[in-house]
């Protein structure tokens, strides 16, 4: 797909013909620098933005043009995102703000079970009361984690979650990701410029200049296959 | 469902909460609103019921007949006494009345009296509305001779309780003691200088036949009340006859446009309410864009944002709506006293639940309606704003759904103002006329911000800067000297541009960044300041008014006035009150006239009266078309034409008096009487029967005078006790022992009291009018009902000081980043601070100013146009107001802004 913007007279070519696939369960690391098209591509493929050529399939539907309402209905149920500022509703209680995404479209049973069980899985059921001012970052985190995975999507996008990590929090998180991908079967792709972050996913692409090198820089780890 | 509405619930209150102050100034921008408009509703409620509760009594009985301007005698009274006799009504109660003097010590007050032949069948229906003795009657308040009864406000007037003793003087001649026996309450039907006197206790004073001018007569039932009223039409043309079902049927109609009229002043607060409420959400919405757009990325939708922030603004205008209403109802309650002190009537409290009602769904409409705007632009954030801050989109699309957006509020406005005035015409001329006012008010102030935010700070003197200084310095002299009070405003204004030089650089800076800020946010300025000039304009006309108008009736009453103090005596203390008064201390001018009061026309040009008054309608009021001017043929002033006593007229047609007319009927008579109904000419004969019934004089029309002119120092008054100016012969003949002898006096002021208190004691028996007295009630009314409309303004004053609030608050909020790098790179609070001050005084004494201006040009076109006098503003109101709300501007921002300027800058810039 391709990507650009007119900036005045000119257009800016943000993404040059990028071309991928994530399978189920993959563990996917989206590596680049700033102003590489990194958040651009998340975008796309989150179904937050549209791509001016190609085709974007999400557990196979067509998201390319589809309206917004509709893009609404297939974010809720197919894709949880996590973001680098972690993104509560700071009003709402951590129970609440992983509740949020289930009272949209059709899932079955109690929201409020459900989040209860994601905190457990991500290991916060002791501050289901807490407000994100009464988290630390990494438990902020989690919460947003918890969030993404409430919904049972198709794939977990998440920008930079580290970012705003100390390293203990940062390594924690990334162990807590590959426990949950063993016990959930969930896809991860996470956008990172961090070397040692995307040291952890089974696939790295490479992103520079809008566009995927194709250059042997797509790292598959041994011994861990796709779900 | 209810999980998915809990949580909507918790997330609203919880935002609501975080909103802290924002939230606060929004629950006040609604409150503010709803309770100009329960108060107003109440107080108009509280009238309607004054007016329509008991109409049979407000009516004076099942039927009511006026004769104010034709008094009827004892024998046309015949149509009343047959149809008793034929059982159509079961019995009436005539009142006869007549102009007086109520006198304790020093203070007098004028009197209209009410002479009841039978006090004990009086009122004709209901009790009597005491204010002492509460289960008094008139049967045993009046039953001894000597009795009085006052009404509540000429009591208080002149300091009279129940058991004093008072001097009572009749304009007939005549005076005497009386016991004030009972002191009834100010009620629509008892007018607050209304005296009730026997017929037994009047006939001391003066023997002259009674004359009848309203009449209460009891019947059975409607069906016999309207063949009564029909009857008696037909028998008595001159009167105006009017059933209580006609009255009620007035009093509805008066009573509802009372409210609707008092509503529409509830609507503009609402209005200005409401703009608070669009740019607190707006901005408060805006703060969580990333919030929105996360949302939006989890799957909600557009409609899904609508309702959670409607639930938002619901909440947001039942808080208001509830507290609104509240402070509404304590309001009426204000209001009421307000009201009756001003309309001098009793008026029940009542608290209409329907009112309250009202108010809060007002509130929580108002909120909805102005969330509208905020809602639907937060929901339209791009879920992308999650990545990376995006910029509003700003293409013609989303400027034509901000158009239409803006329609959309306006129709749905009209709708709430048609549902309240009950009309949807009024509903739209109201919103449509504010509309095109406030958008050009907005767009003055959009240029005058923008004027203003390009003012130069230089670092040092410079020419230019002098010059452009000077410049201004001088414009605004040359407005003080056309317009001298905003002149003055503007010229200090401009002079303090030369203060600026003298400032430190620390402050010029505060002042150079404040100016900036203006014209940054010019818009929002603009829409601030139409908000403060419209607070500004209302108390301003409304102080101003009242002072000017206060002034010059006491100017015209007791100085442009040619004689102040009027004594009047009966033929019996004539000789005594002339020889009295030729020494007295101070006396600087005297005129000696002999009065006539109470003649009635009988025929002009030898045609009878009642064929050329036009006939008066069912439930038309006697005062109307006109009738009024019949008062002006009651009374004649007798000169001494023939000593050379000339009166001084202002004549407008005709010619004056002079010596050769003292043994003939010429008369001057008052210019109105050559309009309708009567249109009288030159040359004109007017056939007068005396006060007596006895006496009968046809006078001949020979001039027509102005009791007031214009002079080149304003206005003058020439005052005549009676309307008709003739020679004392005229008097003499058709008076009897009915007339008076009339002395009118000028005094220093400084021995006035002393000069009345000796008249007073060496002749007992005359009434002494001082218009001081007058001048003093005019006074207490006007200073009462400025109070009430001064009440009415401060509400949208408050509205705009709250405006001000909430739009410093919403810059402390937008400019936190602006702040945090200001003090990262070494500004202080202080400064910081200094700066949200000098911005906000500046738009409040723009705003300030600005009112003024246009109060001052408003009370020149009303002064010219509508009451025919020169009317002027005080420098010093001006320079209190400017003053005055610059400062409560500077407050309320330092209020608000005090805690957003102290905040740490890592706390900020982190944050951000």
């Amino acid at each position: 797909m391709r990507r650009w913007l007119p900036l005045g007279a000119e257009v800016v070519e943000i993404l040059c013909g990028v071309d991928f696939r994530i399978e189920r369960g993959e563990f996917v690391a989206l590596m680049g620098p700033s102003g590489s098209g990194k958040s651009t591509l998340l975008g796309v493929v989150a179904g937050l933005d549209r791509p001016n050529e190609g085709q974007v399939l999400v557990d196979g539907i067509d998201i390319t043009a589809m309206p917004e309402s509709r893009l609404a209905v297939v974010r809720n149920a197919k894709i949880g995102m996590v973001f680098q500022a972690f993104n509560l509703i700071p009003t709402l209680t951590a129970q609440e703000n992983v509740e949020v995404p289930l009272y949209v479209g059709d899932h079955l049973g109690s929201p409020a079970a459900r989040a209860r069980e994601m905190l457990a899985l991500v290991g916060l059921e002791h501050r289901l009361d807490h407000r994100p001012n009464q988290l630390s970052g990494g438990e902020q985190q989690r919460v947003a984690i918890a969030r993404a995975l409430a919904t049972d999507p198709a794939i977990v996008i998440a920008d930079e979650p580290t970012g705003n990590l100390d390293a203990a929090n940062g390594e924690r998180l990334l162990e807590l990701i590959g426990d949950l991908r063993t016990r959930t079967g969930a896809t991860f792709l996470i956008a990172t410029h961090d070397r040692e972050v995307a040291g952890r996913a089974e696939r790295t692409l490479v992103i520079v200049d809008g566009r995927l090198r194709d250059d042997g820089t797509e790292v598959r780890h041994p011994g861990e296959v796709p779900a | 469902m209810i999980d998915r509405l809990s949580l909507a619930f918790r997330y609203a209150l919880r935002s609501l909460r975080r909103g802290g102050q924002r939230t606060v100034l929004a629950v006040f921008c609604i409150a503010v609103g709803v309770m100009a408009v329960v108060a107003l509703r109440l107080a108009a409620s509280m009238i309607s019921l004054s007016l329509t509760g008991n109409v049979r009594e407000v009516n004076g009985g099942d039927v009511s007949v006026e004769a104010a301007s034709l008094p009827l005698t004892s024998d046309q009274l015949a149509p009343f006494a047959r149809l008793q006799q034929q059982g159509v009504i079961e019995r009436y109660v005539p009142v006869a009345t007549g102009r007086g003097v109520v006198r304790r010590g020093d203070i007098g007050s004028i009197a209209q009296i009410d002479i009841l032949d039978n006090p004990a069948a009086y009122p004709a229906v209901g009790r009597p509305q005491l204010a002492q003795p509460a289960d008094g009657t008139f049967a045993t308040m009046l039953a001894g001779p000597g009795s009085i009864v006052l009404a509540q406000f000429l009591a208080d007037d002149v300091h009279a309780r129940v058991g004093d003793r008072v001097r009572f003087s009749i304009a007939g001649g005549g005076a005497t003691d009386v016991l004030v026996t009972g002191i009834s309450k100010n009620t629509v039907t008892s007018g607050p200088f209304t005296v009730y006197i026997s017929q037994a206790t009047y006939s001391q004073l003066d023997q002259a036949a009674e004359r009848y001018s309203f009449i209460g007569v009891v019947t059975r039932d409607d069906a016999h009340a309207d063949q009564a009223a029909a009857a008696l039409r037909r028998g008595l043309p001159t009167t105006s006859v009017r059933t209580a079902q006609e009255a009620l049927t007035t009093n509805l109609s008066n009573a509802d446009q009372i409210s609707r009229y008092v509503q529409v002043v509830g609507l503009l607060a609402l209005l200005i309410g409401g703009v608070g409420i669009v740019n607190t959400m707006q901005v408060a919405l805006s703060r969580r864009r990333v919030e929105i757009a996360m949302l939006k990325t989890a799957g909600y939708r557009r409609r899904d944002l609508y309702a959670m922030f409607a639930l938002e603004a619901a909440m947001l205008g039942l808080a208001g709506g509830v507290l609104g209403t509240a402070m509404g109802v304590g309001a009426s309650v204000l209001a009421r006293v307000l009201l009756q002190k001003a309309l001098l009537i009793e008026i029940t409290f009542n608290l209409d639940p329907g009112a309250v009602a009202i108010g809060v769904v007002v509130g929580i409409a108002t909120a909805l309606i102005f969330g509208l705007l905020p809602i639907v632009r937060a929901a339209g954030v791009r879920p992308a704003a999650v990545l990376r801050d995006l910029p509003e989109a700003r293409g013609v699309g989303s400027r034509l759904q901000t158009l239409g957006l803006y329609a959309l509020l306006v129709a749905l406005f009209t709708g709430l103002s048609a549902t309240l005035l009950s009309s949807v015409p009024l509903a739209l001329g109201v919103v449509a006329g504010t509309l095109v006012l406030l958008l050009v008010l907005a767009g003055v102030f959009a240029l005058i911000v923008t004027v203003v935010g390009r003012l130069p700070v230089p670092e040092r003197a410079t020419v230019p800067f002098i010059g452009l200084v000077t410049a201004a310095v001088l414009a605004a002299a040359l407005i003080a000297t056309v317009v001298r009070a905003v002149g003055v405003a503007l010229l200090i204004a401009a002079a303090s541009g030369y203060l600026v030089l003298l400032l430190p650089r620390r402050r010029k800076t505060s002042l150079m960044l404040a100016l900036r800020s203006l014209r940054r946010t010019r818009g929002r300025t603009a829409t601030t300041l139409v908000a403060l000039f419209v607070g500004v304009f209302t108390i301003g006309l409304v102080l101003v008014l009242a002072q000017d108008i206060t002034a010059k009736i006491n100017d015209s009453l007791t100085r442009l006035a040619n004689f102040s103090v009027f004594a009047i005596a009966s033929p019996g203390d004539a000789g005594a009150l002339q020889k009295q008064s030729t020494h007295l201390p101070g006396l600087l001018e005297r005129r000696v006239t002999d009065d006539v009061t109470g003649t009635t026309p009988v025929a002009i040009n030898g045609q009878p009266i009642a064929e050329l008054l036009p006939p008066i309608l069912p439930g038309q009021s006697d005062d109307e078309e006109g009738r009024f001017g019949l008062n002006l043929l009651s009374g004649i002033e007798g000169y001494r034409l023939d000593a050379g006593q000339l009166p001084q007229t202002f004549l407008l047609a005709g010619t004056a008096l002079t010596p050769a007319d003292a043994a003939t009927d010429n008369v001057l008579l008052r210019n109105e009487l050559q309009q309708s109904p009567l249109f009288l000419h030159l040359g004109d004969s007017v056939t007068l029967l005396g006060p007596s019934g006895k006496e009968q004089r046809t006078v001949h029309v020979i001039g027509f005078y102005s009791a007031t002119a214009s002079g080149a120092l304003g206005g003058q008054i020439r005052l005549f006790l009676e309307p008709i100016i003739g020679g004392r012969q005229l008097t003499d003949t058709i008076g009897g022992p009915s007339r008076q002898t009339i002395v009118a006096m000028r005094f220093d002021p400084r021995q006035k009291t002393a000069a009345l208190q000796q008249l007073q004691r060496s002749v007992p028996g005359i009434a002494i009018l001082d218009l001081a007295d007058i001048a003093g009630l005019v006074g207490q009314i006007l200073s009462d009902l400025v109070i009430l409309l001064v009440s009415l303004a401060s509400l949208a004053l408050f509205a705009g000081l709250v405006i001000i609030g909430n739009t410093v608050a919403l810059a402390m909020l937008e400019r936190r980043r602006e702040i945090g790098i200001l003090k990262a790179v070494g500004h202080s609070s202080a400064s910081v601070l200094s700066q949200v001050l000098i911005e906000n005084g500046i738009v409040g004494a723009v705003g300030a100013v600005a009112g003024m201006a246009v109060v001052t040009g408003a009370t020149f076109l009303l002064g010219r146009f509508v009451l025919g006098t020169e009317l002027t503003v005080q420098t010093p109101i001006v320079i209190v107001v400017v003053a005055g709300v610059s400062m409560l501007t500077v407050a309320t921002a330092a209020l608000v802004a005090w805690g957003p300027t102290r905040i740490r800058p890592l706390e900020v810039l982190r944050y951000e």
